[in-house]
């Protein structure tokens, strides 16, 4: 963490600050109590400007063992701060570090069974967990450790860093849209975010409605709505066969981003309970002025529909950029791999898996259909 | 079962067996179950006898395939009329009359001269000459030596064999005629005082009823035959004297009726065979009646004496020139009336709607009453009654007095038919108000009608309809 | 409410049209109940073809009008009046004139309006056909229209 921090005036300094003094400034907690963690937690009182201004490389290593930061370990331990009052916010570079482990690969995937875990253990103390996480880019001035633990000197570049906020769904999500929403992040853009919580939509939102649409219209395929669950008869449409239904993911917009909504691998056909298929189809947005709906689906098949029920469920997955951010070897840096992080995929994997673990999928939103 | 012998001597006799066979083809009550016409006239082609002989033999071809048992409503052909048994004819045949003339039916070439002289002394010339294939002419003188042969005949033997206790006779006969009226005391007198015959005690005993029908009719002058008209009077003045001793005075029977118009018809002047046709007249309609009152009447209601009747109809009017029901007494009308209106609505609707509505008319096709049915020989045989029927209304109608009770050629509205009768208009069911005429008959028709009887025969089922359908609409429509 | 559109669901006439018969609110995305004009329909011509029925056997119950031609006449007439009325209801929707008038997001035209008009005289034909057979019977001049009944009394 230190390349970041080193000068004072870096932009995760400022970024960390601008979120944190939001925070404040909301005035929606009763305490806001700030620290350091590396192999441990250590205080650091309340006062944020303090804070912040000793954000320093000596800072960090005054206590505690700054060398070998086990993500995992980390996770389990700011977990077990948090509970259904409590928001705790991570801010990392989360970069995997397996210092001098002989094998690299095996300790990074210790590290998503860890992460998987904390989250694990965490639901079933608590049952509802929001984890949310924001990307920024920051200058990173100083010396760099790969994966090898190889130091890398004088390096001056943009490095990605995390902001973690975990807590109880409702408290999160209002963290997200009314305390400090997203536009409040102005020093820096966000780069990339994603939101991940075990509560269905349903209960967060008063609308839950979904329903199948009209077959007029150009391409809503061609079949017989019976009513809002049954569609009867789907004929052939171009090359196949298809139905569309709307259905209303506005929270899940605000929290989750529409990009997010619209990734159709973020949804499953449910065939049964232990059978689950990929989702065929898009998903647009829905631009009726007078529709109840945010979002159409247009559910695809090659082959005629079998006739029974039908479900699509919402299952968030890790997102598509977190792909894209990943490094698997970071001893050189070359370009290609700019704004990257070492191993984040078995972080984000690990908190998937979490949330998905043991016989438990996590149905944020599912669509049950009966086709005739 | 006893049976009433039913005696019509010369021509009027068979022109009133033929109105009583009409009536009781229409269902008019009587009340015998059997009648057994006997037709005594020696001209045997007489056409009035051959009509109702035609008409009866018809009667009883439709009745052969009918049943009258409880489960059947239907009166039309209800009487039984047959021959005496053991006799294929209703004619009581007189013998060697054929081709023989009067003096060679006496015999008179055998006879010796006082009693040829006591022959010319009776019998003018012109009696002893004629012929007496066609009867007597209108001369009783002949026709009482004549018919005195009587109880000799194979008739009379078969008639006696058969007679019954309880069963009973009635004569009808003409007073001014030359058959009827020597044969009417002729024939009593054997009835009476036989004792040759099977059962003459029983017919000794029997009850007895005749009519005797006074002139009604005349005939055109005409020098040429030996009918005269204009006797017609005189011989029935001394006719009527005769009987006073014969007759009643002797109580030889229990009722006696009379019946005669005062305003004779005139017919043609033909003296017998098949152009002696007479059209039918009210007055043998009313004679037949006699018999049907004579029928009904109990045994313990006659006395020791001769009961005597005279028949009037029911109006101011002495010219009355058509007669309609209204104008009859009220007894007749009650009697007659609704039976002979029936028996004309069905007769119309045969002729005009059937052939074109059994096909599709549910009465028809419920019964199986198709084309096969309408073609077969019981059908053909009703028809040609009814044919008749229709044939003795016209002739009614066109005589004088002329009996009119129908406008029965009437079309629309059908149910003006029975003149000075208003028909009343149907309300209920809501139906019957929209269907008229014939389509109103089709409705009757179609009634469900209760107490049906499935197990009956087509032909009993069609007559069974029409009776109760024209039952019902006589009712409703005319309140009879 | 079911039961009434099931009577329709064979979309000749048009699946828009259907839907908008059905109640569909566009604003809603779904059918609404109160706008739901199958029933009316159905009752009309349900009702039309008894009183027809009811009518033809019972009340004229003429045994000159028995014939099969007859009920095909009476079967027409209860048609057409059906058509005709089918067609307007449909028409008037169609051009805004109405308590229901057409959601412009369907697709709802004169032709659909002249099927829905044709598809409904034939429902109620069917209807008037179910009637006579089942109820015909105690008609007593007609009961053989438009065919010999089996139930047989003589």
């Amino acid at each position: 963490m230190n390349g970041y921090v080193n000068g004072g005036t870096s932009i995760f300094q400022q970024v960390v600050k601008e979120y944190l003094s939001g925070i404040n400034n909301a005035n929606f907690a009763s305490a806001v109590n700030y620290n350091y963690i590396n192999s441990k937690i250590i205080p650091r009182g309340n006062d944020l400007d303090q804070y912040i201004t000793k954000l320093t490389p000596q800072s960090f290593s005054s206590q505690g063992n700054t060398a070998t930061t086990d993500i995992g370990g980390i996770f389990k331990t700011i977990l077990d701060a948090t509970d259904n009052n409590t928001i705790s916010i991570f801010i990392s570079d989360c970069i995997i570090s397996p210092g001098r482990n002989n094998n690299p690969q095996a300790y990074a995937r210790g590290q998503m069974t860890d992460v998987r875990d904390a989250i694990v253990g965490y639901v079933n103390k608590y049952q509802d967990l929001a984890c949310m996480v924001y990307q920024f880019d920051s200058g990173f001035k100083g010396t760099y450790y790969d994966y090898l633990n190889t130091a890398h000197r004088n390096i001056d570049m943009e490095r990605p860093f995390y902001i973690w906020v975990f807590g109880h769904t409702a408290q999160v999500a209002m963290l997200k849209l009314k305390h400090v929403p997203d536009r409040d992040f102005r020093i820096a853009p966000i780069r990339n975010q994603w939101f991940i919580f075990n509560t269905p939509l349903a209960e967060l939102q008063p609308e839950n409605k979904y329903g199948l649409l009209l077959s007029t219209g150009a391409q809503n395929g061609n079949y017989t709505r019976v009513n809002a669950t049954t569609a009867r008869g789907i004929q052939r449409y171009g090359e196949g066969y298809r139905f569309s239904f709307g259905a209303y993911l506005g929270t899940a917009e605000y929290l989750m981003g529409s990009d997010y909504i619209e990734d159709t691998d973020n949804y499953v056909h449910l065939v049964n309970k232990a059978t689950k298929q990929e989702f065929y189809g898009v998903i647009e947005k829905d631009e009726g002025s007078t529709s109840p709906y945010t979002n159409i689906f247009r559910v695809e098949s090659q082959n005629p529909f079998q006739k029974g029920p039908f479900t699509l469920a919402f299952i968030p997955k890790v997102p598509k950029w977190v792909e894209a951010c990943n490094d698997d070897d970071d001893r050189t840096f070359n370009g290609s791999n700019n704004n990257k992080t070492y191993g984040i995929i078995n972080i984000f994997n690990g908190v998937y898996n979490g949330f998905n673990s043991g016989n438990h999928d996590n149905i944020l939103a599912q669509f049950d259909f009966e086709i005739k | 079962m006893a049976k009433l012998y039913v005696f019509g001597i010369g021509g009027t006799g068979s022109r009133t067996l033929r109105a009583l066979t009409m009536m009781l083809a229409s269902g008019v009550e009587c009340k015998f179950d059997t009648v057994v016409p006997v037709i005594i006239d020696p001209d045997a082609s007489a056409a009035d006898m051959s009509r109702t002989v035609d008409a009866m033999t018809r009667y009883m071809e439709v009745r052969k395939s009918l049943d009258f048992n409880s489960a059947n409503e239907n009166r039309f052909f209800k009487t039984e009329i047959c021959p005496i048994q053991d006799m294929s004819t209703f004619k009581l045949t007189l013998e060697n009359t054929e081709n023989v003339t009067f003096r060679d039916y006496m015999k008179t070439n055998q006879m010796d001269a006082p009693s040829k002289a006591l022959i010319n002394m009776l019998f003018s010339q012109a009696n002893l000459d004629s012929d007496m294939v066609v009867g007597f002419k209108g001369n009783p003188n002949i026709g009482s030596v004549v018919l005195n042969q009587f109880s000799t005949s194979d008739a009379y033997k078969a008639f006696s064999n058969n007679f019954e206790e309880g069963d009973r006779v009635f004569i009808i006969s003409s007073i001014f005629g030359g058959t009827g009226a020597s044969g009417f005391p002729l024939l009593l007198k054997t009835l009476r005082n036989d004792q040759t015959s099977q059962h003459w005690n029983y017919i000794k005993n029997a009850k007895i009823g005749a009519v005797t029908v006074l002139p009604y009719f005349s005939v055109e002058q005409d020098d040429d035959s030996g009918v005269d008209s204009s006797t017609f009077y005189s011989k029935t003045k001394s006719a009527l004297a005769y009987y006073d001793r014969n007759i009643t005075g002797n109580n030889s029977v229990n009722a006696l009726y009379y019946i005669g118009d005062s305003m004779p018809a005139t017919y043609k002047n033909h003296d017998g065979g098949s152009e002696q046709r007479n059209n039918a007249h009210m007055v043998e309609l009313f004679a037949a009646l006699s018999i049907l009152k004579f029928a009904a009447t109990p045994d313990n209601e006659f006395g020791e004496r001769t009961q005597t009747y005279e028949y009037g109809i029911d109006t101011n009017d002495e010219d009355i020139k058509q007669v309609i029901f209204k104008d009859l007494g009220s007894e007749t009308r009650r009697l007659i009336q609704k039976p002979l209106t029936m028996f004309l609505l069905m007769n119309k609707y045969m002729k005009s709607s059937l052939s074109s509505q059994y096909k599709f008319q549910p009465w028809a096709k419920d019964c199986g009453l198709d084309e096969n049915f309408f073609t077969s020989q019981y059908y053909a045989d009703l028809v040609k009654f009814q044919d008749a029927f229709r044939v003795w209304l016209q002739e009614l109608d066109d005589n004088k007095r002329s009996f009119k009770p129908f406008d029965e050629d009437r079309i629309i509205p059908l149910f003006d038919l029975v003149n000075g009768q208003k028909a009343h208009k149907i309300f209920w069911p809501l139906h019957d108000l929209f269907a008229k005429n014939y389509a109103l008959m089709d409705s009757f028709l179609n009634t469900n009608w209760p107490k049906w009887n499935k197990t009956a025969t087509k032909e009993q089922k069609f007559m069974e309809l029409f009776y109760r359908a024209t039952d019902k609409l006589t009712l409703k429509k005319y309140n009879f | 409410m079911e039961f009434f559109s099931l009577f329709y669901q064979l979309n000749v006439y048009g699946q828009d049209l259907f839907y908008h018969l059905k109640g569909w609110d566009n604003g809603m995305q779904d059918f609404v109940a109160a706008n739901n004009q199958f029933p009316t329909i159905w009752l009309v011509t349900f009702f039309s073809a008894l009183l027809v029925f009811v009518v033809y056997y019972y009340i004229l119950n003429h045994p000159r009008f028995n014939k099969v031609w007859h009920w095909l006449i009476t079967m027409a007439v209860l048609a057409i009046g059906i058509f005709i009325w089918s067609r307007g209801l449909v028409m008037s929707d169609i051009a805004g004139v109405s308590l229901h008038p057409v959601d412009p997001a369907l697709n709802v035209s004169a032709d659909n309006a002249l099927m829905f008009g044709v598809y409904n005289a034939v429902l109620s034909a069917i209807f008037f056909l179910f009637f006579s057979i089942v109820g015909r019977f105690g008609s007593k001049n007609c009961k053989n229209s438009p065919w010999k009944s089996l139930i047989n009394r003589k």
